[in-house]
């Protein structure tokens, strides 16, 4: 299981790519739709427009044309019978520069038209240029003949011609709507197609929207579940180191403990009985034996000091007082012992403790108090140090006080500090070092006793 | 004619035979009898009737505190010299509370011994010179450490005079006749040095009067 942990990770960096691949290509196509759809509305809008313009222009054109005619015909009318001369010479004149209009519409006319539809613009221009052809003669006329055959010649020559082109204006109005129609429906089919491309691509978007929506829940998904199964592994691998110190700490205690009855019980003891056999065996030589009695003196004073060291020794990997007169007298030997070596005041205050607490209890409180005093005489420098034990109904606070030169625990945090913490926290209980730079330190443990009562109840 | 009877309790047989020599060599001493551990010690009594018992501190079964103390609550005529590996307070503390009068090293020279069964056989009690110099070095650090009075100049000549005597085993009665005084005078004496020392048992007041020299 705790194997397998490395594995997923190359599948998670390709599916990451694949996130940023296919969001990056969806966020691009929206883009290019977008971008499409605008172009296209603005072609279509363009386009109509275009279209629209053509149309009126043509239409005003040929409108102009239509009304052109009809005032030239009233022009003629007026020029055949108008009986004074000079009159008539004047619509003359107004017929010519009907003319002139006429042309300048149907040039104008001609230039907007495309070279595709080119017959129209043709057919009148020819129908025009008879019309004014067949009025060209009439201006050679007297007046006489012009009233006699006027009338006539209006009816025969000029209004057919008149009609004819009107009737090929008329005709192109009505090609010119048509291809409008046309061109609209053209519009309209291009707008359709538009429209169908347009939800095609948003359905293609949505789609795709959709595809990398689901694979990115389900990665994150995925990425939950791993996350959480490394919370769990972190906080039993944690409970299983806690266990493992726990265990170590008793582990070395016990061992200490061990050592240190040995040490005591069996060297101690035997090197004592050398002692006392040597001082039999010196009484008992007669007093001639200087040399002899000096030689054994030494070798005595030896084993003394091997017992002073083994007794040391033993001490120092466990005292013997935790185990043999409790937690108390323990504390206050190590107190002694510090203040021999030392010459700094340490002092126990443990009133009405009962010293009744089992032996895990004893040598975490030991083990911490003995730590912070260490810790206090080789860096505080203090003058003095107060242990101080208090036992409550469901909790023994301990508290080791200094007036020396203080630390800042959040930055001064050695092993030290952080092996008492284990131990405390291996009993439920709480570690608390308040101190500053030039003010003394108190560092106070809390045990809470209420399981250990409970216990000890049923038991 | 034998006239201290003594009983050795020790769980290391080469030490009982270390200590068994000397005490042997005393006239009129001898050694009725040995036991490994605090319960052998108990069961032999009725056996060897000693007037001492050399106890080791540290045994199996029933260790010598415990022992010292069940012996002494039924046969209160026997003294107890205790033998111990340990010379700090806690310890001789312990052991006086426990009833012992005498408290010897087990690596301090045979004549201390001698004179430790000497002195309870005398009603006195009894330290070996290491203890005694412990503790008295201890109790002066303490002083001077915390600058505090020295209680022992609370006490008049008279009350200094009854400390020893009373710290030596003597009774109230004794005391009285030593120092031709009556025995409620001697009582009040006591307690006056009681309160004054902030002592509250016999020991305590034992363990004082080494701490102070007055006895050692």
């Amino acid at each position: 299981m705790h194997h397998a942990a490395p594995a997923p990770a190359q599948p998670v960096i390709s599916q990451r790519l694949l996130l940023y691949v296919g969001f990056g290509s969806l966020l691009l196509l929206m883009a290019l739709e977008a971008y499409r759809a605008s172009r296209a509305l603005d072609r279509i809008q363009t386009a109509n427009a275009t279209i629209r313009q053509e149309m009126v222009r043509r239409d005003d054109v040929l409108d102009g044309l239509r009304s052109d005619l009809f005032r030239s015909n009233i022009d003629i009318r007026d020029y055949l019978f108008d009986p004074d001369p000079q009159l008539a010479a004047v619509q003359r004149i107004e017929l010519e520069s009907r003319h002139d209009e006429t042309n300048q519409k149907l040039s104008q006319f001609l230039s907007g038209q495309e070279a595709n539809e080119g017959s129209s613009g043709r057919e009148l221009q020819s129908a025009l240029t008879e019309y004014w052809n067949t009025i060209e003669p009439v201006f050679q006329w007297s007046p006489a003949y012009r009233r006699a055959h006027g009338t006539d010649f209006l009816r025969r020559e000029i209004v057919p011609r008149r009609q004819k082109l009107l009737d090929t204006v008329n005709q192109i109005t009505a090609i010119d709507t048509r291809q409008m129609h046309a061109g609209e429906e053209q519009l309209e089919v291009i707008y359709a197609q538009f429209a169908h491309e347009l939800k095609l691509g948003s359905l293609l978007i949505i789609g795709a929207g959709m595809i990398f929506g689901f694979i990115s829940i389900q990665s994150a998904l995925r990425l939950e579940r791993t996350s959480e199964n490394h919370h769990r592994e972190v906080v039993q691998a944690r409970g299983e180191l806690r266990r493992l110190n726990a265990w170590l700490v008793a582990a070395v205690e016990e061992e200490r403990k061990k050592l240190s009855r040995e040490l005591h019980d069996q060297v101690g003891q035997h090197l004592s009985a050398v002692v006392i056999e040597l001082g039999n065996v010196q009484s008992g030589l007669h007093p001639a034996h200087k040399v002899l009695r000096q030689k054994i003196e030494s070798a005595r004073n030896l084993a003394e000091t091997s017992i002073a060291k083994v007794r040391d020794l033993a001490l120092l990997l466990r005292p013997s007082m935790l185990d043999d007169l409790g937690l108390v007298a323990a504390l206050r030997w190590h107190a002694r012992e510090v203040s021999r070596r030392t010459g700094i005041q340490v002092e126990v205050v443990a009133d009405g403790i009962v010293d009744d607490l089992p032996d895990e209890y004893r040598t975490c409180i030991y083990r911490v108090v003995q730590e912070a005093v260490n810790n206090s005489v080789l860096h505080a420098r203090p003058h003095w140090v107060h242990i101080t034990l208090l036992q409550r109904a469901d909790e023994i606070e301990v508290s080791v006080q200094d007036d020396g030169s203080g630390f800042d625990p959040r930055r001064d945090k050695g092993i030290g500090i952080l092996g008492m913490q284990e131990r405390v926290q291996n009993l439920g209980g709480l570690l608390r070092i308040d101190s500053k730079p030039g003010s003394g330190s108190v560092l106070s443990l809390l045990l809470p006793l209420a399981e250990l009562t409970l216990v000890e109840r049923t038991s | 004619m034998i006239r201290t009877r003594i009983l050795l309790a020790d769980d290391h047989t080469v030490i009982r035979a270390g200590i068994k020599l000397p005490l042997e060599r005393q006239p009129e001493w001898r050694v009725v009898g040995e036991a490994s551990d605090g319960r052998e010690a108990l069961n032999a009594l009725e056996e060897v009737h000693p007037d001492v018992i050399v106890m080791d501190l540290a045994m199996p079964n029933l260790n010598g505190m415990e022992a010292t103390r069940q012996i002494l609550a039924s046969h209160p005529d026997i003294s107890v010299v205790v033998l111990s590996m340990h010379s700090d307070e806690a310890y001789v503390l312990r052991a006086l509370k426990a009833g012992a009068r005498g408290y010897v090293l087990k690596d301090s020279t045979e004549t201390d011994l001698i004179a430790a069964v000497q002195a309870v056989r005398a009603a006195k009690s009894y330290f070996s010179p290491a203890v005694s110099r412990l503790l008295v070095e201890d109790y002066a650090r303490q002083l001077h450490g915390r600058n505090l009075e020295d209680t022992y100049e609370l006490l008049t000549n008279r009350e200094r005079e009854v400390l020893q005597l009373a710290a030596e085993g003597k009774s109230n009665k004794e005391v009285a006749g030593l120092l031709n005084l009556s025995v409620y005078t001697v009582e009040t004496h006591r307690k006056n040095i009681m309160e004054k020392l902030n002592l509250h048992s016999v020991p305590e007041l034992i363990l004082y009067a080494v701490r102070k020299g007055v006895i050692g």
